[in-house]
Formats: C-alpha cells, sequence, structure tokens
C-alpha cells in the first residue's frame, strides 16, 4: 500500500451499516417473506444472532491482530499457503457478491424502470462510479456514505409513515401457523444475504484509527443492531401492507411505496425507492471492491492498492453480464446455493483463523 | 454482437487510458498483476460476445454446491404449502 489511511470507530461502523442496509433493506423483504411468511421477522432475528456471532469472531481476530487484514493475520497465524488456500473462495466470492449487487439493480432497473435499456448501462455506471468512489480511498468513502445513507434512510422512513393509515397489523398474525421450518428457511436465506456477508469487513476493520479501537466493539454491534431493527421494521410494514403475498410481488417495498397518495399532491414516490436501490447498492458495491481490491493486492504482494482497482472492476462488469440469466435463475441462486457458498468461502476460513489463533493464544497464556 | 464489441472495446480503451500512465511508474510485478487481470477481462468478453459458455469458475461452484443446496432447500421447504 502506498500510504495507510485511517478512519475512526464511528465511521467505520457507518460504513458497516451502510453495507448491510444498502442493497438489502430493498432487496430482503419479498424473497424473504415469500419463505417465511408473515414470521419473516423472527427468521431476521435468528439470522441477525448468527450474524453477531460471526461479528465477534471478526473483532476478536482484529484485536489479536491489530492493524493487519484477513490476509495479513491468515499469514502469520497459518502461513502463506494455506492463506492462498483459504483466499482463493473469499476472493472468488467477493467478485461474485460484487456482481450481485450490480445484478440486483440490473435487474431492477430493466424489470421496472427502463425495460428497454441494455444491462450493460447499469453495470457499467454503477461499477464505475463504485470504482471511482472506491479509489478516492476508505476516508473518502466513510465522509460521503454518512450523507447518502442518511438521505436514503430519511426517505424509507417517510415512505413508511405516509403509509400508516394502509396498514392492518391483524396481517402479522398467527404466528408460526406452518411451524419452525419456514422461519429456519427465512433464516437460512437472510444469514447468506446479508448477514454472513459480515465476514467483509476482516479486510477494513485494520483502518481504525488505533486511539479508536476500544470504540470499535461496541460501535459494530450498536450498528448491526440498528441494521436489525430497520430490516425488521421494513419487513413488518410490508406485511402489513400486503399480508403474506408480499413474498409474491416484486421489490415489495417498491411496490408498496407506488400504493401511497397522501393529500393529492404526494403519490407515484416508488422512484424515491428506485433511488434508494440504487444508492444502497452503489456504496454496498463500492466498500466490496475496495475490499477485493485490496485482498487482490495484499495477496500478490503488491505496493500500491489501487492499480488494480478498475480491471478488477472491469471483470466485475463482464461478470454480471455473463452470470445473469433472467431474473427467475437469479433469485433461485440467490435462495440456495448463495448461503452455502457464502459459508465456504467467507465463514469458514474465519471460523478456522480465529480457531487457530485461540489455541494459539491459549498455548501462549499456559507456557 | 458488434453493439456489444463496441461497448467492450469502449470500456477497455477508456481503463487503459487511464491507467497505461500510471503503470509506467510502478513495479513489474504491479504491471504483471494489471496485465494477468486484463487478460481474464479479455477471457470473459470473449464469453460475452460469442456467447460459447466458456467455464467459468462460477460453473464450478455451482456444480460442486448445488446438490447439497438443493438438499437443504428442499429440506426446509418440504411440508410447507
Amino acid at each position: 500500500m502506498t500510504n495507510r489511511e485511517s478512519i475512526t470507530a464511528g465511521q467505520m461502523s457507518l460504513l458497516f451499516f451502510t453495507f448491510m442496509t444498502g442493497s438489502s433493506i430493498i432487496n430482503i423483504p419479498a424473497p424473504l417473506i415469500a419463505f417465511a411468511k408473515n414470521d419473516a421477522w423472527l427468521s431476521l432475528i435468528i439470522s441477525g444472532t448468527i450474524g453477531g456471532l460471526l461479528l465477534s469472531c471478526v473483532l476478536y481476530l482484529n484485536k489479536q491482530y491489530p492493524g493487519l487484514t484477513f490476509v495479513e493475520y491468515s499469514r502469520k497465524a497459518v502461513g502463506t499457503w494455506i492463506t492462498y488456500l483459504l483466499s482463493i473462495p473469499f476472493v472468488s466470492f467477493l467478485f461474485h457478491m460484487c456482481a450481485g449487487i450490480v445484478i440486483d439493480v440490473d435487474l431492477f432497473m430493466t424489470s421496472s424502470l427502463m425495460d428497454e435499456t441494455p444491462m450493460y448501462i447499469f453495470s457499467f455506471i454503477v461499477l464505475l462510479a463504485a470504482a471511482i468512489t472506491a479509489q478516492a480511498g476508505i476516508e473518502a468513502m466513510a465522509r460521503m456514505f454518512i450523507i447518502i445513507i442518511t438521505v436514503m434512510l430519511c426517505f424509507v422512513v417517510i415512505i413508511f409513515l405516509l403509509a400508516l393509515p394502509d396498514y392492518h397489523p391483524d396481517q402479522l398474525l398467527p404466528i408460526m401457523p406452518q411451524g419452525i421450518k419456514p422461519v429456519l428457511h427465512g433464516a437460512y436465506f437472510s444469514y447468506g444475504f446479508p448477514y454472513a456477508e459480515v465476514i467483509v469487513f476482516v479486510m477494513l476493520l485494520s483502518f481504525v484509527r488505533k486511539t479508536n479501537s476500544k470504540e470499535l466493539n461496541k460501535s459494530m454491534y450498536m450498528a448491526l443492531v440498528m441494521n436489525g431493527v430497520i430490516l425488521i421494521i421494513s419487513v413488518v410494514c410490508t406485511i402489513m401492507m400486503f399480508g403474506p403475498m408480499a413474498g409474491e410481488r416484486k421489490y415489495s417495498l417498491y411496490q408498496f411505496a407506488r400504493i401511497i397518495q397522501a393529500v393529492d399532491i404526494i403519490e407515484r414516490i416508488e422512484s424515491i425507492i428506485a433511488m434508494a436501490l440504487i444508492a444502497g447498492s452503489y456504496m454496498k458495491a463500492t466498500i466490496t471492491l475496495y475490499a477485493l481490491t485490496l485482498a487482490m493486492s495484499q495477496l500478490l504482494r503488491l505496493r500500491d492498492n489501487r492499480i488494480l482497482m478498475f480491471p478488477i472492476a472491469l471483470i466485475i462488469v463482464l461478470l454480471t453480464l455473463l452470470l445473469s440469466e433472467g431474473m427467475t435463475k437469479w433469485e433461485e441462486t440467490v435462495a440456495t446455493i448463495h448461503p452455502l457458498y457464502v459459508s465456504i468461502s467467507y465463514v469458514f476460513p474465519v471460523l478456522l483463523l480465529t480457531l487457530v489463533t485461540w489455541i494459539k493464544s491459549k498455548g501462549k497464556q499456559s507456557s | 454482437m458488434l453493439e456489444k464489441i463496441f461497448v467492450l472495446f469502449v470500456m477497455f480503451v477508456l481503463i487503459l487510458a487511464y491507467d497505461v500512465p500510471r503503470l509506467k511508474l510502478k513495479q513489474k510485478r504491479e504491471r504483471l498483476a494489471y496485465g494477468g487481470l486484463m487478460l481474464i477481462a479479455l477471457y470473459f468478453s470473449v464469453d460475452y460476445v460469442s456467447n460459447i459458455d466458456m467455464p467459468k469458475l462460477h460453473m464450478v461452484v455451482t456444480l460442486l454446491l448445488s446438490d447439497t443446496a438443493e438438499q437443504i432447500f428442499g429440506y426446509l421447504k418440504a411440508g410447507v404449502s
């Protein structure tokens, strides 16, 4: 790396919150309700708890190896060759994930707003913007995203408030009419997207200023809880509006905004949700692209981690065009393969490193 | 096909126009890594333009995981109407 940047614990937790909430607030409700029906909020509690456990592993590793990223401390803990072995699925999933975020935007735009426009236009624009932002560095990202996420959340909250007269709280009942399986199915899905993706921050936590490291744990857990609360509110509001049938509506939050009509002048405000989806996905893609470029540069032992930014962004543009075989096929991939793929690529390496580090630290203490 | 080639040409030209002057100042290792990634991009470009469905890592992942993933999916879905 050419110059080491640093951000505060608050800025890191904001990036984390942005990453977790950005695209999921729009993309999660419909498929989650399709799997878990009106118990979708219970699924989020289960998967959020798993996300919390994974976050504690990430924070433990960061505490044990201050100032180092996943690739660097993996080299220390398990050696160079096992690091390469663990990093292949890790990096491949970062590529897959970043492409997935952009595919979500592409499919949304071509199915809801601009169906005549070719997908490469959206992929190229989103990734070009993401690459330019990531090139500016993590400090610039942290400063910029606070504005975008605040505006985005304000819009979403306003939409939830405007829909108050249309809510039917009785739609939330009964709880678990079909047993626990639909809840577990929803939890399995939401564990894959977004909670297991917590692991991406193994590449980024080392950027927190050493003076702020004590506050980091608290603010990261706070960000995760905030994310859980917002996703639960989003799912509960969608169920109260459409009932369990919300799962059959594509982008239910977008459909939700379409229905709102207040005092004859506030109507057709669904474009605000569209903007929120694009902004959220852009921010998440930027953070993922930054982590991916950093991981690649450290694996290849390069001094300048930003020189690979644009070729990686180009590969991701091409991946989005090659992987998106239509909405149904993509949804099936995300619902079935994604949670297993993320477990092997992200969760397994981090759990292994946590175990090795814990055993090593116990050995040191006893000796 | 011509449209696809034109779009890819524009993307490659833009990226190379921005990066080549910077690359001249970099070490050999960085230039090699950059070249390697551009070769991967070229491979995917050929796949995209020609529609041959050339081998990709994603295919290997799908091949390895799809059976297990479908079993889990089927178990969780069983008995739910």
